[in-house]
């Protein structure tokens, strides 16, 4: 087993090189770059930057270099110095606008997951069990109903109605009083009282999704012999269902579970958006847009390597679950 | 609807001074009798020794801000929300800062930071004088040889300025800057520069005061610290350059710097960095006082959430979270929220007149790369007969709930370049006649009765529009059947913005639509883009656009003698120093313009609103709103202040 | 809805097997007698027909076209069809509407509407109207519903901005949003169980490439590469056509999650008695995923499908962002979902969300479809 994942790790270093290859040339796909994102957006609003200045800044960021160029600077400044250079958009390293993000993103993904996991285990367990039922029926409904009004939805009436009855707008994770405040007891509160909207919203389609995954993988599991033999052989129900089905029907879910790392660390971006909240999800958008190509590379390189680490521990898992499975 | 008599919308002037009379001031300024007195946040720290007295503050001759109605009270916090990481918002409100600037009307550029300035008859020279005792933000004194840093070190620098903005440019030369003595400097052109202290109003004038801090810019320039490189590598940047620039361009990136000394209203204590919330507090060496010698500014600080999208700015409105702001919550489909929702968010409204004229130019490439559009475009009969065919006033009705007249692109209403027969011709939506004028260009059409282009080609041709521009989107999708019934097929295609830019710039387009077309006197002067090829935002003819930017762009194409003559014209009312002698000029372009009709007008730009705080005072009830008045800079946020 | 669980559990009690039928059925019959007897799925299934009739059909169950728009019902809310009216000509409708009285406001720029109770708007089948090509080929104007008189206001759904029937163009963002999308779905998943198949059951170099492919394609970030297709994509061609490549290319990437988890699955299964027993038999790598393994989680694969629809029809939200996404005149019901993505339409004219009704009820159809099919395709079982 230990060579075994000694060899995935090994494998990692080619493959994360590719990637940020590929990234990197995608990234600059669309036309022009950040100097015309920038004069794009400019123009939108009708606001001009004079073309000197405009020249300056393409002289000053090297988009006059070839892209190979461009490439092997920024993946010898990571691979010798940790440096990923700089965003033209915050003139801030990469590396400081990114970890400023990853603690509130990672609070929201956190209480988001929780959320979704213990709303959508019992549910689908128990959808599963007692199939056809009202309850049953009564969590599909609904589980497609929160599938399918899209988040951006929900978020906007969420916001909507909590103006229009609280007298308080959501956007963002903390009132005007704690945005910039130090941590404290009040800000903790604060935060809580703003977590709930994205949680909610962040959270109602994954649980419909995870609903019904686990009640269909309990349903293949539950038709089973074996499940017979073990009522036959007097199992109590509840022990019967965690012992075997349920951990049996978990592989699906298993395989993709380590994907949740680089999404713990992107967030969601859209709601983010809609929601105003101050994590990665926006930064990362923002830069891809605003073609802003350090900032988005850099995003894209962790996301990369946590995709590759999470499918290593997916792996891991599903061996641990199921002793059936064998890596050689 | 209305919950405060201000509000209301029957009588013209919105705001009409519920405070009382607007207090009239004769008083000379050097003739100064009573005491300084200051805010109750800057007397503590006079007590307590951390701050020196404000006779020592201020300069010996403060400039006296006369308010818009009333003489105010200290206290309070301005809020405002940005939108994402290049928001100029900061810079047209706390940063709204110059030498010279425009005044509120927008008729006439006033003196602000400089004490006076005075012009040469040919306008070759610029003389401003500075007031003595002036200090910035972080006490240090503010003298001309502030100013000869930025000429000398970082305008003259060929690393840090490879090329020489062409405001600061005349005849070729770059201008000469020298200081005489420690308060007067003088702006030295080759020949006329008749538009230098226009521009200097508009967001370009910032140049020169966010370099100016010597005592601050000197540690990250290679000149005067040999470890600036360093200091830049060690700060994330690539070499001095990189530290140095950010931390004084504008409109954004001056801003992620809140070290920075100023000499603002208000100095940034939170940077726009992307952490958080951006805080500016008053700056206690502002330069202003009122006339009962009060220093500006009234309001204590200025805060901008940093948000992300545009919705959850509308609902910070309507909630009441904001207290002046027009900045992203002024879009059509944001109105009826803002105006139904005055009561619960408790504010009233003014009106951002709008300076463009219209609201959807549709501009036909008549440099097109086929040369067989280009012909067709080109005719101008053809345009004529496009404008005939838009039946604007359902326009009007769909798109623009009825307040957006039928208007070409042509100056507003009650300007001085204001022209009935420009702003109204082929206007009226006639099919029968919209047939005539283009059966003389295109007269063969195709079984499905659309017209042929010569080579026997259906004429087809894709007109771009920006994939936010929803209500242009909606208004091109209407154009698209007037246009077809009189045989014309036409696309829309909705485009994001970057790809939108590139195919200008390339002059890769058919034909796109814009708001635009100078409305406002001073801005037909300052950017006459829609009125002849000027630069490659002018997309009815990219390539001479370009040719008139830089005739060596490989995409620049020589232009015909008209816009030639245009061009010419535009010479010399950058040469020409009185305002008269400049729309005399002006006027003459303009007929070149009526005359060649390059770009079809739909409607006129309605009227936008803002919000502003109900207990908020001295704000203006109309202003006009575009990137060239630095909306809303120039009305003067130092003398609002709140009642309660 | 309620007794459905019930009948389910005891009609097999109810109706003894009859020994003619059933002990010497085929395969297909059994699995259709037990479908039948899934009335939910039998409903669904109705329901889908439906669905499919209208998108077939959907230029002429329109009470109008697409595009038709009418400035004088901007954001006009929804009518409530109703039972014997009398119209201002004395003549009496079985069916009506009552119409507008509508009120302009200035300065908020918006149209406040009444019920008119005086004015009756008689409803009938098989009525003129706009004129349209039925299939692009038969002109003709007779629309299946609509108001008797040409150009009164039949808003069932209410108006959108522009004054166009947001009822009618859900009718017609039938026929894109239960296609294209679907094709998208259907090759990720063909995709991802053929790939993670061979990925689980072959193991080693093969296993290793393929999920190096799926890291990879993971995280590749799609947002430049729209953009830089969208400036790619030559005009002349037609937004449909575009849309479907666009679906392709989503779905070429889309496959890693279904592959993953098949893979997890075979992985645990390859070693099971029944897959040695096939492979022994002499079937086929082919054989073995589709005939043997891929029913063994079947329930799994209808629910990760009916969850990847909504997501397909909500993701042309996202391309329209990007401009790829279709343009008009085409209309789907992702198309209208985008266009209520405002908070004045939270606030002003929910009915612009109705559309999104048509996702749920097609998603739930199609769901409980799935359910009765899967139950059934296991006749023998319980």
């Amino acid at each position: 087993m230990l060579t075994y994942i000694l060899r995935r790790i090994l494998f990692m270093v080619p493959v994360t090189l590719a990637i940020s290859l590929v990234a990197f040339i995608i990234i600059q796909l669309p036309p022009g770059d950040f100097i015309t994102a920038l004069t794009a957006q400019m123009a939108e609003n009708n606001e001009t930057l004079d073309p000197e200045t405009l020249a300056a800044l393409r002289d000053r960021y090297g988009f006059d270099q070839p892209m190979i160029v461009q490439y092997w600077k920024w993946i010898t400044g990571i691979v010798f110095r940790g440096d990923f250079g700089q965003s033209f958009e915050w003139s801030r390293p990469v590396a400081d606008l990114i970890w400023d993000r990853l603690g509130l993103t990672l609070i929201v993904s956190f209480a988001t997951l929780v959320f979704v996991w213990v709303l959508a285990f019992p549910i689908g367990i128990y959808s599963a069990v007692r199939q056809y039922s009202w309850g049953d029926y009564i969590a599909t409904f609904f589980g497609f109903i929160g599938l399918a009004v899209p988040n951006f939805l929900l978020a906007l009436v969420l916001m909507y109605l909590s103006s229009r009855y609280l007298g308080a707008s959501v956007g963002g994770l903390f009132s005007a009083e704690y945005v910039n405040a130090d941590w404290s007891w009040g800000r903790v509160v604060d935060l809580l009282n703003h977590l709930w909207v994205p949680v909610i919203v962040l959270g109602t389609g994954g649980t419909a999704a995870l609903i019904r995954i686990m009640r269909a993988n309990l349903l293949d599991e539950l038709k089973k012999p074996y499940v017979e033999l073990a009522r036959a052989r007097g199992l109590s129900e509840t022990r019967l269902l965690l012992k075997y089905p349920v951990r049996v029907a978990l592989n699906p879910f298993i395989s993709t579970l380590g994907w949740i790392l680089p999404t713990l660390v992107s967030g969601a971006v859209v709601t983010a958006i809609v929601l105003s909240l101050p994590t990665s999800g926006p930064l990362l958008l923002n830069a891809l847009f605003a073609q802003d190509m350090y900032l988005a590379g850099g995003f894209i390189l962790l996301l990369s390597i946590l995709t590759l680490i999470g499918t290593l521990v997916s792996d891991l898992l599903l061996a641990w679950l199921d002793p059936r499975i064998r890596y050689e | 609807m209305t919950h405060h008599p201000r509000s209301s919308w029957t009588s013209v002037p919105l705001r009409v001074a519920a405070c009382g009379v607007a207090l009239a001031f004769a008083m000379g300024a050097s003739a100064w009798a009573q005491p300084y007195s200051e805010a109750p946040m800057l007397a503590e720290q006079v007590a307590a020794g951390t701050l020196p007295p404000v006779d020592e503050r201020l300069p010996d001759d403060p400039l006296v801000e006369v308010p818009l109605e009333s003489v105010g009270t200290y206290g309070g916090t301005w809020r405002q929300a940005l939108r994402g990481g290049s928001d100029n918002l900061i810079e047209r409100t706390v940063g709204y800062t110059r030498l010279a600037r425009w005044n509120r009307e927008w008729t006439d550029v006033i003196p602000d930071v400089a004490e006076s300035f005075t012009v040469n008859d040919d306008a070759t020279e610029f003389t401003f004088q500075l007031r003595e005792g002036h200090r910035w933000s972080d006490g240090e004194p503010f003298t001309s040889a502030d100013i000869l840093f930025w000429y000398n070190d970082v305008l003259m620098n060929e690393a840090l300025t490879p090329e020489v903005p062409s405001w600061l440019q005349s005849g070729g030369e770059p201008v000469m800057v020298e200081a005489n003595g420690d308060h007067e400097v003088t702006f030295r052109f080759a020949e006329p520069n008749a538009l230098f202290l226009s521009n200097m109003a508009t967001v370009r004038g910032a140049a020169i005061l966010a370099a100016s801090p010597r005592h601050y810019l000197e540690q990250f320039h290679a000149d005067y610290n040999d470890q600036a490189d360093a200091m830049a590598q060690e700060a994330g940047s690539a070499d001095w350059v990189q530290h140095f620039t950010t931390r004084v361009e504008y409109p954004h990136s001056r801003w992620r710097d809140a070290d920075r000394p100023s000499l603002d209203a208000w100095v940034l204590t939170e940077p726009y960095d992307g952490s958080g919330q951006v805080v500016a507090e008053r700056n206690p060496y502002y330069h202003k006082v009122d006339p009962e010698g009060q220093q500006l500014p009234y309001i204590d600080y200025v805060t901008f959430d940093v948000m992300e999208s545009r919705q959850s700015i509308v609902l910070m409105a309507i909630n009441g979270e904001l207290d002046f702001q027009n900045r992203h919550i002024e879009t059509a489909d944001a109105r009826p929220l803002i105006v139904q929702n005055q009561e619960q968010g408790n504010y009233d409204l003014w009106i951002a007149q709008p300076a463009w004229s219209n609201a959807m130019m549709i501009n036909l490439n008549q440099t097109h790369k086929d040369p067989v559009l280009r012909e067709i475009f080109s005719d101008r009969d053809f345009r004529v007969g496009l404008s005939h065919a838009i039946n604007r006033d359902e326009l009007n009705q769909i798109i623009y709930a009825g307040v957006a007249p039928p208007y070409q692109a042509a100056p507003r209403p009650g300007t001085e370049l204001y022209d009935e027969e420009m702003a109204t011709q082929y206007i009226e939506h006639d099919p029968a006649l919209a047939n005539e004028y283009l059966d003389q260009v295109v007269p063969e059409r195709d079984q499905d009765g659309f017209r042929l282009r010569p080579d026997g080609e259906r004429l087809s041709f894709a007109v771009n529009v920006l994939n936010s521009r929803q209500f242009q989107i909606d208004a091109l999708e209407l154009v698209r059947g007037y246009w077809a019934d009189v045989g014309i097929e036409m696309f829309v295609r909705p485009l994001e913005r970057s790809l939108s830019i590139s195919l200008r710039q390339a002059n890769d387009h058919d034909a796109n639509v814009w708001i635009g077309g100078g409305g406002y006197d001073r801005l037909g002067l300052l950017d006459p883009k829609w009125y002849f090829p000027f630069e490659w935002q002018s997309s009815y003819a990219g390539a001479w656009g370009i040719w008139a930017q830089n005739p060596n762009d490989p995409n620049a194409e020589e232009p015909d003698e008209t816009v030639l003559r245009a061009l010419n014209l535009y010479r010399q009312v950058q040469a020409t120093p009185d305002l008269e002698g400049q729309l005399d000029l002006m006027r003459q372009i303009l007929e070149i313009t009526e005359e060649q009709f390059y770009v079809i007008g739909t409607n006129m730009e309605p009227d936008r609103v803002g919000i502003v705080n109900a207990d908020l005072r001295n704000v203006p009830d109309a202003m006009p709103n575009t990137y060239f008045y630095m909306t809303p800079g120039p009305a003067a946020a130092e003398q609002f202040y709140y009642v309660n | 809805m309620s007794e459905l669980p019930v009948l389910e559990r005891e009609l097999p009690a109810d109706r003894p097997a009859d020994p003619k039928s059933t002990a010497v059925a085929g395969q297909w019959r059994l699995i259709w007698l037990r479908f039948k007897r899934h009335r939910l799925a039998l409903w669904s299934g109705a329901i889908v027909l439906l669905i499919y009739f209208v998108a077939v059909f959907s230029d002429f169950i329109a009470p109008t076209t697409a595009g038709y728009y009418n400035a004088d019902y901007t954001y006009a809310p929804p009518q409530r069809i109703r039972l014997w009216g009398e119209d201002a000509e004395g003549q009496r409708h079985l069916l009506f509407v009552y119409g507008y009285e509508a009120s302009v406001d200035p300065i908020a720029l918006t149209r406040t509407y009444e019920i008119n109770e005086d004015e009756v708007i008689g409803i009938g089948f098989f009525v003129r109207g706009e004129p349209y090509r039925f299939w692009g080929l038969f002109p003709t104007d007779i629309h299946l519903i609509g108001p008797t008189e040409v150009g009164q206001p039949f808003y069932l759904f209410g108006a959108d901005r522009l004054g166009r029937d947001v009822f009618s163009r859900t009718v017609h963002g039938t026929r894109v949003s239960m296609s294209i999308g679907l094709i998208g779905v259907a090759i990720s998943l063909a995709l991802g169980i053929l790939l993670g198949g061979v990925s689980g059951l072959a193991g080693g170099w093969l296993d290793e490439v393929i999920q190096r492919v799926i890291e990879f394609l993971k995280s590749i970030p799609t947002i430049p590469l729209w953009m830089g297709l969208a400036a790619a994509i030559p005009l002349n061609i037609h937004p449909l056509i575009v849309y479907f490549w666009i679906t392709v290319i989503l779905s070429l990437i889309g496959w890693t999650d279904i592959a993953r988890i098949v893979r997890g699955r075979f992985l645990a299964l390859k070693t099971e008695d029944f897959v040695t027993a096939a492979r022994l038999d002499g079937c086929g790598q082919q054989r073995i995923i589709w005939r043997h393994m891929v029913p063994s989680f079947m329930s799994h694969l209808i629910a990760s499908t009916t969850l990847a629809i909504p997501a397909m029809i909500l993701a042309e939200t996202a391309l329209s962002f990007l401009g790829i996404g279709l343009r008009p005149p085409v209309v789907s019901w992702g198309v209208l979902l985008k266009e209520a993505q405002s908070i004045l339409a939270v606030a002003n004219a929910p009915w612009l969300f109705l559309p999104g009704l048509a996702v749920i009820v097609a998603v739930l159809a199609l769901n409980f479809l799935g359910d009765g099919l899967r139950d059934a395709s296991d006749p023998y079982g319980n």
